[in-house]
């Protein structure tokens, strides 16, 4: 294979990999921005979001897009729930919140390995082809993950940057007490931010669906990238998130297909490590009170 | 975050003669000690060993717990004192006791610099980072093959023989964890009780107010990392005596996971917490080994439930069940 080819197939697998990074990445950021909670569940809810789009277009045969949004509809909604039962007793208590994340992870991972069982599904192709760039060949399924995925992020930006709801969860991640001064009403942004930040980990689940497979442990790895690409975008910051996300999957895609994928899971560990030790606030991150 | 309370450390109702806790605590050996002399079986010495060598872990987990920081790589702190045990007595073949020595010295001295470096991260980034580090240390695991083993692990550790003792059968090796277990009890509870605990304490409930008092914050919180560090290696080194092989397999996340539900359940920051909590949860899963998938969904569920309504953990039931009947008496409780 030549060069240039290898090069290009890298940098569009790693857009891939980086669309559903930021996808989940941004879910967990606001998550925390927001609540001050470190979702450790966050994989599960991705997970989640692949087995409701397996039942929405695989098993109802509802067109896509259909199943896409109610996927993330019925994901968001466990999630507000979730909200309610599980976190809210540990508002302004960080460690507590993330040991009770913990729990709700294993317990949402074993309760679906017991209801779908172990093994992996898999979802068909949404779109059939491939779409050539030169010497660069692209299933159109990966193009049109890139595509939603980027779609998704303009809908949310609008959403954050213009909506009334959008607008008090800024002021919330800025300053909580004026926020609460100003009118803001936890009781109503809290499960909305949870339940968004968590419908958006299905989203990314249910896109990631008919490249990878549906299997219970399917959020595990996910829930780790989220992880690093928060650190290296700054724990609360959206738009860290993104640029952080589609540099990690890029950067990972390069280094497994030149060095192996070892190398680069080692290295992005170790380039965490170095960020939280010199600069904790993330690379684009802002500076946390 | 939960302060210890003084109630834990003064005694409320009893007269200074009577010490209920150094009570249960006596209790509490002596039907260790006996009991596999009326139930010698494999199952329970089996069980009974792990209980003992896994509250150490949990200890460890414990002591950092009470300068206020959660832990994650302390499953894989656990992971790197069994390997360094392994690899000293086969390849090197050292006697049980020097490595065993030289095993917790060497991750004693690697938590000084880590400590030194991270403990200036609180909260949030604490845990993320030490997940980090944890993760690190797995991957360590799988790709030094050399050293390592890589997926397969190491085979062939020797079981413990010093003093003209050997420690072969399950029934003399539960007689060693205990006496490990008993000596870090001890050691565990004079040091919460002394000085360098109340420093703990001062930092864990309020860090700033704790400098300002002139207690040098950094340098006691390294102390409790290295520490509970230590035990942890020390408690890796045990069992990896004890299996005769080590595995990267079982210092990955779901052993973190069950260090963390054993110091939640137990009680976080307290010592009886920490062997209450593994006295419950590793038979617990001995019990559940063939269903992965409920002994998880109960680790999880313990969790949650423990949290919400008896965040002190188990250990707290008798203080406030004594708290209650003083409520009762019309008493201060």
């Amino acid at each position: 294979m030549e060069l240039s080819t290898l090069i290009g197939q890298s940098l569009v697998n790693g857009l891939v990999l980086g669309a559903m990074y930021f996808l989940m990445a941004i879910g967990f950021t606001m998550v925390f921005g927001i609540m001050r909670i470190v979702n450790f569940a966050h994989g599960e809810f991705y997970m989640l979001g692949g087995f409701a789009f397996l039942f929405f277009f695989v098993q109802l045969h509802l067109p896509f897009v259909l199943a896409l949004i109610a996927s993330a509809l019925v994901v968001g909604l466990i999630g507000m729930a979730v909200e309610r039962l599980v976190f809210r007793p540990y508002r302004g208590d960080e460690l507590s919140g993330m040991i009770a994340a913990l729990g709700l992870a294993i317990v949402l991972q074993s309760s679906a390995a017991l209801a779908f069982g172990a093994m992996p599904q898999a979802v068909p192709d949404v779109v059939a082809g491939s779409v050539s760039f030169g010497s660069v060949t692209v299933s159109a399924g990966r193009m049109l993950a890139i595509g939603l995925s980027f779609a998704i992020l303009v809908l949310l930006w609008l959403f954050i940057r213009f909506s009334r709801t959008g607008r008090a969860m800024r002021a919330v991640v800025q300053d909580r007490e004026i926020a609460a001064v100003q009118g803001m009403r936890p009781g109503r942004i809290y499960p909305l931010a949870f339940g968004i930040g968590v419908g958006l980990a299905a989203l990314a689940g249910a896109i990631m669906s008919p490249i990878l497979t549906v299997e219970p442990y399917m959020g595990v790895t996910p829930l780790l990238k989220a992880f690093v690409v928060v650190i290296l975008g700054g724990l609360g910051s959206v738009m860290g998130a993104v640029i952080a996300g589609v540099g990690l999957g890029v950067f990972e895609s390069f280094v497994s297909n030149f060095y192996g994928a070892a190398a680069a899971d080692l290295l992005q560990l170790v380039l965490v490590i170095v960020i939280l030790l010199v600069r904790p606030q993330g690379l684009l991150g802002e500076r946390d009170a | 975050m939960t302060a210890p309370t003084l109630a834990t450390s003064v005694p409320v109702t009893s007269s200074p003669r009577f010490q209920p806790r150094l009570a249960a605590w006596l209790a509490a050996l002596l039907v260790a000690l006996v009991a596999p002399l009326f139930a010698p079986d494999s199952f329970y010495l089996h069980t009974g060993v792990t209980v003992a060598v896994t509250a150490i872990a949990v200890i460890g987990l414990m002591l950092i717990y009470r300068v206020g920081q959660l832990s994650m790589g302390h499953a894989a702190l656990v992971g790197v004192g069994a390997y360094t045990s392994a690899i000293l007595t086969t390849r090197l073949g050292l006697p049980f006791l020097a490595s065993m020595v030289l095993s917790v010295a060497a991750v004693a001295l690697c938590a000084v610099v880590l400590g030194w470096l991270i403990l200036r991260i609180r909260g949030v980034y604490f845990v993320l980072i030490t997940f980090a580090v944890g993760q690190v240390l797995g991957l360590m695991f799988l790709d030094l093959q050399t050293l390592t083993g890589g997926a397969v692990g190491l085979s062939g550790v020797p079981p413990p023989s010093f003093l003209g003792l050997r420690f072969q059968t399950p029934f003399a090796y539960y007689y060693l964890a205990l006496a490990c277990c008993a000596a870090v009890v001890v050691f565990a509870s004079r040091l919460l009780a002394s000085d360098t605990g109340r420093a703990f304490d001062a930092i864990n409930s309020n860090l700033r107010l704790a400098e300002a008092s002139g207690v040098p914050t950094l340098r006691f919180q390294i102390l409790a990392f290295t520490i509970g560090s230590a035990l942890a290696a020390l408690s890796g080194v045990l069992s990896a005596h004890y299996t005769k092989f080590v595995t990267p397999g079982s210092y990955e996340t779901a052993f973190m996971v069950s260090l963390i539900v054993m110091v939640v359940l137990g009680g976080r920051g307290s010592v009886a917490g920490a062997v209450i909590g593994a006295a419950f949860i590793v038979p617990l899963t001995d019990l559940l080994r063939d269903t992965k998938e409920w002994e998880n969904i109960i680790y999880g569920l313990i969790v949650l439930l423990t949290l919400r309504f008896v965040p002190d953990g188990l250990s707290s039931l008798p203080r406030r069940a004594r708290a209650l009947l003083a409520r009762r008496r019309g008493g201060t409780p």
